[in-house]
């Protein structure tokens, strides 16, 4: 087991050294693939964007700036390669039911109160419902807590989009989870 | 500045509120109207409520660890990538070797060429040489009524045919790009295939 720091491990994998960089996969991979589960609604889907996100950005590693943590990185990374993959395909329009089977697998733990899981199934359903671009929002600011200017950069667009993007997703998922609450 | 005495802040100004992204004397200034305005604290709490609930959603573990199939894909990556490295360089040699064998006969015709073209930029043939594209494109013209396809499928292969038969090597320039141009894209189309190549479940 390595017990380097990301930045090392990034400095490594730069040099070739497979073995640091599938330390830095063991370390993120739980992480990037809850973004891609909470983005695309579907495991399997999640599973392959996940892997997909660690093949790209070990391509792109050159223009990774070490001084900033992994971490963040490579879930934005993550979050643009499933906005892309979520422009190209029709909106997933799953019943509820259904979507807990295909977002849990197996993982769900039998003590685990049901009130809760299924309220949590609702938030999710309720954000797979937004279209691809607020659904990226609502990802990069709650879930990855980037600033208006960030993920302003990060998604190519003006600010003025992202307040309103933010906005009116928000006013959404409000109208969508009211009688869930 | 606003100036929230007056008026109840806008709703998208709580939001930016609750994300830490109003100015620091809006700020003050929307805590001081908090204070006074029970239906703005009202609609606050409730969009309080509305990013709790959205940030309750718990991440979920993820069942397999793909640390080696991810370094499997990277690996065949790797090794495809060399592969068509070496085809690549194979066939740069091998025009090289092309080069070497025609470029004797080449030669001389390159130097007519130049000369032509020395003449062109001077503007001493530029007249001749437009006078016989414009003869060309006459001569087009006048067949075109017996149809387009006629023009391009029977006309112009009969006339450049013996001149491709004289002038074979002109092609190899044109070819060779062409090649260059197309063993590119086969290798970018390659290595985009191996990033996006459907992965194996269940492993690990």
């Amino acid at each position: 087991m390595h017990d380097g720091t990301d930045r090392s491990l990034v400095f490594r994998s730069r040099g070739g050294d497979g073995e640091a960089y599938g330390e830095l996969v063991v370390r993120y991979q739980a992480s990037v693939f809850n973004v891609c589960l909470r983005m695309m609604g579907e495991r399997r889907e999640a599973e392959d964007l996940m892997q997909d996100t660690f093949v790209r950005a070990h391509a792109r590693l050159r223009t990774f700036d070490e001084q900033r943590p992994f971490g963040p990185w490579i879930r934005r990374v993550a979050t643009n390669l499933c906005l892309n993959r979520l422009k190209r395909k029709q909106s997933l329009d799953v019943p509820f039911g259904q979507l807990a089977e295909r977002i849990e697998g197996r993982s769900v733990s039998p003590e685990k109160s049901l009130i809760k899981r299924e309220r949590q199934l609702r938030v999710r359903e309720a954000i797979l419902g937004l279209p691809p671009h607020y659904r990226a929002v609502i990802e990069l600011r709650h879930f990855q807590e980037l600033s208006y200017a960030e993920i302003g950069r990060e998604l190519g667009i003006p600010l003025s989009d992202v307040k309103s993007h933010l906005f009116r997703a928000r006013k959404m998922l409000a109208k969508r989870l009211e009688h869930h609450v | 500045m606003s100036d929230y005495r007056f008026h109840h802040p806008q709703e998208e100004e709580l939001h930016a509120y609750l994300d830490g992204e109003l100015a620091a004397g809006q700020t003050g200034a929307l805590l001081e109207h908090l204070e006074e305005c029970a239906k703005c604290r009202q609609a606050l709490s409730e969009l309080q409520a509305l990013f709790t609930q959205i940030e309750s959603v718990a991440d979920l573990p993820l069942e397999v660890d793909y640390a080696p199939v991810i370094s499997a894909r990277l690996d065949a990556g790797r090794r495809s990538k060399r592969g068509w490295r070496l085809v690549f360089a194979a066939q740069v040699a091998a025009a090289g070797v092309l080069s070497w064998i025609a470029l004797p006969a080449m030669l001389p015709q390159i130097g007519q060429w130049l000369g032509s073209l020395r003449g062109w930029t001077s503007g001493l043939d530029l007249q001749p040489a437009l006078g016989s594209i414009l003869i060309m494109i006459q001569d087009l013209a006048a067949e075109l009524p017996h149809g387009i396809f006629g023009v391009f499928e029977i006309t112009i292969p009969v006339r450049i045919a013996p001149w491709l038969v004289q002038e074979w090597w002109l092609l190899l320039l044109p070819g060779g790009v062409l090649w260059l141009v197309l063993n590119h894209w086969l290798l970018g189309r390659q290595s985009g295939s191996i990033d996006s190549a459907p992965t194996s479940h269940g492993a690990g």
